[in-house]
């Protein structure tokens, strides 16, 4: 099986600007998954670049945009592709080289969701106790990977990466917020009900279109509106 | 208004322009065909001016924090960005003031209808 890419590339110390280039590669097998793919593609061109780490959809490292469409190379079949595969990075951040993009403002989004527990009682002396149901309410919500695919699909943060939260940052915001554990919702809710950071989402649900893991981030967003709502009544 | 409070009301405006609009369109449809003059005098009833004119406030509202949130999504300069609120603002409140002559006039035919 002959597979076809059409690539992204970007080298900026080459002062040249973004081009695709048409890569083939003869005789492959056919149930490759698309990052198997692209490391015998880089045997041959050693300069293409991309992150990945895994290569199994644990660690999100590889994401890129795949045909138009974010996802993980990892997890993805070449079968289910058509071709030429046209494979472009991450959209909305800048591009490093290549496939790689520039996560800063993504981290810090990520950083402004305060991401761990926040305790007033001194800390137990053994463990946190939770009960089965209120660990089910983090079912959905503790398995993303901070793979980016959600946030660089959403033209809310398209447009305000600096200022909006976007949907992987708010998926754990409200993975924080759903926690028994926790106890700084009223901070967390407050730092919250601000005009960007939560209120640029217009419920395009790109995010849940995207995501490899099958999250739903657009449905916490809501649940986090919907606490706001119960806290301010 | 910003934030939680901006969401919440433009979705309460939404809900009462939806509930409005079956209304006046019921109305319609089943006082169909409608002469002016029954037109005239259900639009001057106190209820339905008390109606139209929550209509017309609620849309103005829901325009203009729907119509700022865009603004927000997509027009960055500080400079660009005043002008364009100024502009909806402007804009809105002078329709607003339109449709409020419009119903002060219709009631004070009606008005003149019923003292003739």
């Amino acid at each position: 099986m002959n597979i076809q890419f059409s690539i992204y590339r970007y080298h900026p110390d080459k002062s040249q600007s973004p081009y695709m280039q048409r890569f083939e590669l003869a005789n492959s097998k056919s149930d490759l998954m698309l990052l198997d793919a692209l490391l015998l593609l880089k045997e041959k061109e050693e300069s293409l670049t991309f992150r990945r780490s895994c290569g199994e959809g644990v660690c999100g490292s590889d994401a890129m945009n795949i045909n138009g469409r974010n996802g993980l190379p990892c997890i993805t079949p070449i079968s289910e592709l058509t071709q030429p595969i046209e494979l472009r990075p991450l959209p909305g951040l800048e591009v490093i080289r290549d496939l790689v993009v520039d996560m800063r403002l993504f981290y810090q989004q990520y950083r402004i969701a305060k991401p761990y527990l926040i305790r007033q009682d001194p800390d137990p002396e053994i463990e946190y106790k939770q009960s089965p149901k209120q660990r089910e309410k983090l079912d959905g919500l503790y398995e993303c990977i901070l793979c980016a695919c959600c946030s660089t699909a959403c033209p809310s943060f398209w447009w305000n990466p600096d200022k909006f939260l976007g949907p992987a940052a708010l998926l754990q915001s409200y993975r924080f917020l759903a926690d028994s554990r926790d106890q700084a919702t009223e901070e967390r809710l407050a730092e919250l009900n601000h005009p960007y950071k939560v209120f640029r989402c217009h419920t395009i649900m790109n995010c849940m279109d995207v995501c490899p893991k099958n999250l739903n981030p657009s449905k916490a967003i809501s649940k986090i509106k919907q606490l706001m709502l119960e806290h301010a009544i | 208004m910003q934030g939680l409070n901006a969401w919440l009301w433009q979705r309460l405006s939404g809900t009462y322009l939806a509930i409005f609009i079956f209304y006046l369109v019921f109305y319609i449809l089943f006082n169909f065909p409608l002469s002016f003059s029954q037109w005239l005098a259900w639009v001057a009833s106190p209820i339905n001016r008390i109606a139209i004119g929550l209509f017309f406030l609620s849309l103005f509202f829901h325009a203009w924090i729907g119509g700022r949130d865009v603004i927000l999504d997509y027009i960055h300069p500080p400079a660009w960005r005043f002008f364009s609120l100024v502009v909806l603002a402007i804009s809105l409140l002078a329709m607003a003031l339109w449709a409020m002559q419009i119903l002060f006039w219709a009631y004070a035919v009606q008005g003149m209808i019923q003292w003739q």
